[in-house]
């Protein structure tokens, strides 16, 4: 059997080759890709839970078991535990943070598991927030709760500082309350109002009247003063800087309508203006509403970014390994790191050699073996074997933190939501004051009544509304259909600016290449058959971390090999009594390419040749680049010998070779100073040069801390998005200006007709509605705009 | 017509107890996660058949 059959995994959908990790189950076989996704399907059938897999509308993600154990860790660790939980009655309730829901059916599977789970008394899974809330009895239960998920194949963790996710919870309800207290009460004012319009009580007695408007005060007064609180507040808190802010002549407006209302009722006044009054708050609410929604989806997706570094490491003491915080770690304590794990802090080894992959830090794409006496640096992954570390400081000190402060500090500047349109707020602030004023003044000589309901025409019709809804809707839009066509937008303003830029800085590994070796050729150096020498090679191969073992994974592979095991700079297996073995050959390499020898006793047999492969769509993507004018250039961390060959395959404008990532950023600012720059990159190394740039993108597979240094982050696996970012971009740009336009049209027509009197407020509170009607309508036209039309 | 003053107060506790259920739903986090809650229903349901089903009284005769 020399031929292996490949299937679709069972879980997750990958290519599984038939037979090597079979789950069994009640319904017999079932093929994996991995011991992790073999995992999965035992759990879920063992729990018969096995309805999911007819349930989910999507595959399963791919369990990432390298990070199982450190995350586990987190919930052993008491001082990293307690500020997510809150004491209940009988028991703790904790938040945790899922990766990996795909659909509903998820949620089903994750809440049905830990239903049996002893200790847990109830388990909620929010699929929106992509979070699970348990209350339980007992620390096992949580860490016991936490494996069972991961049991699943899912990834979790805990949630971001759970001081800012409470507090940005609690604003959320109470903004929420507002808005459905405004609606209720706006529509019961409303009809009230309309009674009181059409005149049915003229002729009749007077307590019928008054019993309507005491009624429209009652529900009116509560959506002025509670729901419409925050435009108090703000005109408040302006006026305390000596700035006009918008809230300002809404706040006026409602104290004017109520208060004027209140005086007209008990008066004997001719008119209320409670509908109104109600009216305005919740219009006013919806737009305050979709703005904070989309600022709470900014910040959900960077939250569920894995943390770039481990949050719990093994610290040796007395040489016994304790898990501990990250956060305790001292210059001179010894770390233990295993297989998998990634460095915590910059350090130097003390014990033990490894293989590194340093290529988010440095863009090298291949692994560097370090030994003893050697520097590491927090960030890289230990591919192979296991050291002992002694951290050279703690680890606010490391590199990778400075650089993930910079990171956060420009997350924060990117959560205040767009609102450039601020800027004119003073001036048309200033200017609705001053035209409410002269028509006071304009309409005194006929009674204060009068002129009182004229300037509140004034006041409501040139509300900021549809000025206010016009930005805030049209980007919702545009950010809800660029997540459909896989660009995740955390900072709208980015996007924005990208018809502006004149230039695409590439990084090289991970981001024009799939940061992924294939085998481009191979030769066999005897009389034996090359292919299958082939074979041996993959069933050598098979099942080992390093990154060009990777190119194996599709072969097919000699079954009869035995005792494989990696021997440090290679791998050796048993075949027909025979050692056979796997390793470097760095004197055949060729540019571009790394060498790879199978010996047989010694004596070399087969000879490969790999390379880090090129994305299928790069040519095509840099093509539709050029066209649009952009100039392409590329920096990476890589040697010029692997450089140049992508840079001459994709005929590049310029490429720099060897840049370290300080360098990379000096050279980004360089060309900023001539046209705007967009920075495509992956890794560690590239965030720095993408804080700088004016737009910048992650591509689907990048480090964590590329994404949230990133503007705009690709969920899916290729640069398709890329040539069509600018289309997108203009079209938000002219269904703004539209808005815009139109909103500033209808206020300026308006207002002289309503500073004339001819406009009754009603019909200013109907008209407004109605300018805030097309500017949504406008706004949703925006969700028509597909990826393959650009 | 004198009807209205006995109906708009009660049209008012109405509104009242409306907007105290809504908080109440908002206060038990009743609207953070819309769209589980519409799948969880047909979750349930094919649940109930499973388990009828493995007991041996299928009697739906939905599936042969």
């Amino acid at each position: 059997m020399n031929q292996s059959l490949s299937l679709p995994c069972w879980h997750c959908g990958q290519t599984a080759p038939q037979g090597a990790f079979p789950a069994r189950t009640p319904d017999g076989m079932r093929d994996a890709c991995c011991p992790g996704c073999a995992a999965a399907i035992e759990t879920i059938y063992g729990m018969g839970l096995d309805d999911y897999y007819q349930m989910r509308q999507d595959r399963a993600p791919t369990p990432d078991s390298r990070r199982a154990e450190l995350d586990l860790a987190l919930f052993e660790l008491p001082d990293l535990l307690a500020p997510h939980s809150t004491r209940l009655a009988d028991g703790e309730r904790l938040r945790f943070q899922l990766t990996g829901l795909t659909c509903a059916a998820c949620s089903w599977l994750i809440e049905k598991a830990l239903h049996d789970q002893p200790g847990v008394r109830r388990a909620s899974v929010n699929l929106a927030g992509m979070t699970l809330t348990i209350d339980y009895l007992g620390p096992a239960a949580a860490r016991e709760s936490a494996r069972r998920i991961q049991q699943l194949g899912y990834g979790v963790s805990l949630p971001g500082d759970p001081v800012a996710t409470a507090a940005a919870r609690r604003e959320h309800k109470r903004l929420l309350g507002r808005l459905i207290l405004a609606g209720l009460g706006a529509m019961q004012a409303m009809m009230y109002s309309a009674a009181l319009y059409i005149g049915v009580f003229e002729g009749r007695d007077a307590v019928y009247e008054w019993v309507f408007r005491l009624a429209s005060f009652a529900v009116a007064t509560p959506v002025v003063f509670y729901a419409g609180w925050p435009f108090f507040l703000g005109a408040w808190r302006g006026l305390a800087h000596k700035q006009l802010t918008m809230d300002l002549p809404i706040a006026l407006a409602l104290a004017l309508a109520w208060g004027g209302s209140l005086v007209a009722m008990f008066t004997g006044g001719s008119h209320v203006y409670f509908d109104s009054a109600a009216m305005f708050v919740f219009f006013l609410l919806i737009s305050r509403w979709l703005e904070h929604r989309q600022r709470q989806a900014i910040h959900d997706s960077y939250a569920r970014l894995s943390d770039t570094l481990p949050r719990a490491i093994r610290r040796l003491t007395d040489s016994e390994p304790e898990w501990v915080s990250l956060r305790r770690v001292v210059a001179g304590d010894r770390l233990m790191l295993l297989q998998g794990d990634v460095i915590p802090v910059d350090g130097r080894i003390v014990t033990g050699q490894g293989a590194l992959d340093e290529a988010a830090l440095t863009g090298e794409s291949l692994p560097v073996t370090r030994s003893v006496g050697e520097p590491v640096s927090a960030g890289a992954r230990l591919l192979e074997g296991s050291i002992t570390l002694e951290a050279a400081g703690s680890a606010e000190t490391s590199q990778i933190a400075r650089i993930a402060e910079q990171v956060e500090l420009a997350q924060q500047e990117r959560l205040d939501v767009v609102r450039d349109w601020h800027r004119i707020a003073p001036l048309f602030t200033g200017a609705i004051l001053i035209l409410a004023a002269v028509t006071m003044v304009w309409h005194w000589a006929a009674g204060p009544a009068q002129a009182f309901e004229y300037t509140l025409a004034v006041l409501v019709i040139t509300c900021p509304c549809a000025l206010a809804l016009a930005v805030p809707l049209t980007l919702s839009a545009t950010l809800g259909t660029a997540l459909r066509e896989g660009i995740l937008v955390a900072s709208p303003r980015q996007l924005l600016r990208v018809p502006d830029i004149g230039g695409v800085l590439f990084d090289k590994t991970g981001t024009l290449t799939l940061g992924r070796f294939t085998l481009v050729e191979y030769r066999s150096t005897s009389d034996d058959d090359r292919e299958w020498l082939l074979s041996i090679a993959a069933a050598l191969e098979w099942n080992n971390p390093h990154p060009l073992a990777r190119a194996f994974q599709e072969l097919p592979r000699h079954p009869a090999i035995s005792r494989i095991c990696p021997d440090g700079s290679g791998i050796s297996g048993e075949l027909g009594g025979q050692r056979w073995r796997i390793c470097g050959a760095p004197d055949h390499a060729r540019p571009g390419t790394t060498c790879l020898q199978l010996c047989c006793e010694g004596g070399t047999r087969l000879l490969l040749w790999l390379q880090d492969t090129l994305r299928e769509e790069s040519s095509m993507v840099l093509d539709a680049l050029r066209q649009q004018g952009l100039m392409l250039r590329m920096a990476t961390g890589d040697t010029a010998a692997s450089a140049d060959p992508v840079g001459q395959r994709l005929t590049l404008d310029e490429w720099r070779a060897g840049m370290k990532p300080a360098e990379k950023t000096r050279w980004l600012q360089q060309l900023e100073t001539r046209e705007p720059q967009m920075m495509v990159g992956d890794g560690i190394n590239d965030a720095e040069a993408m804080l700088a740039a004016r737009v910048s993108v992650a591509t689907a597979n990048a480090t964590s801390l590329a994404q949230r240094a990133a503007g705009l982050y690709l969920l899916r696996d290729n640069l398709h998005a890329l040539p069509a970012l600018p289309a997108l971009a203009r079209l938000c740009h002219r269904t703004v200006r539209q808005n815009l336009t139109w909103a500033l049209l209808y206020n300026i027509l308006a207002v002289p007709f309503a500073m004339a009197g001819w406009i009754p407020p009603w019909a200013a509170a109907l008209g407004m509605s109605a300018s805030s009607l097309l500017v949504t309508l406008n706004a949703t036209r925006v969700t028509r705009w597909k990826l393959s039309c650009s | 017509m004198e009807i209205v003053l006995l109906l708009i107060p009660l049209a008012l506790l109405f509104l009242a107890g409306a907007i105290w259920a809504l908080f109440w739903a908002l206060r038990r986090d009743q609207f953070d996660d819309l769209d589980n809650a519409a799948w969880r229903v047909v979750f349930e349901d094919r649940e109930q058949r499973v388990k009828r089903k493995r007991r041996g009284q299928d009697d739906d005769g939905g599936h042969p």
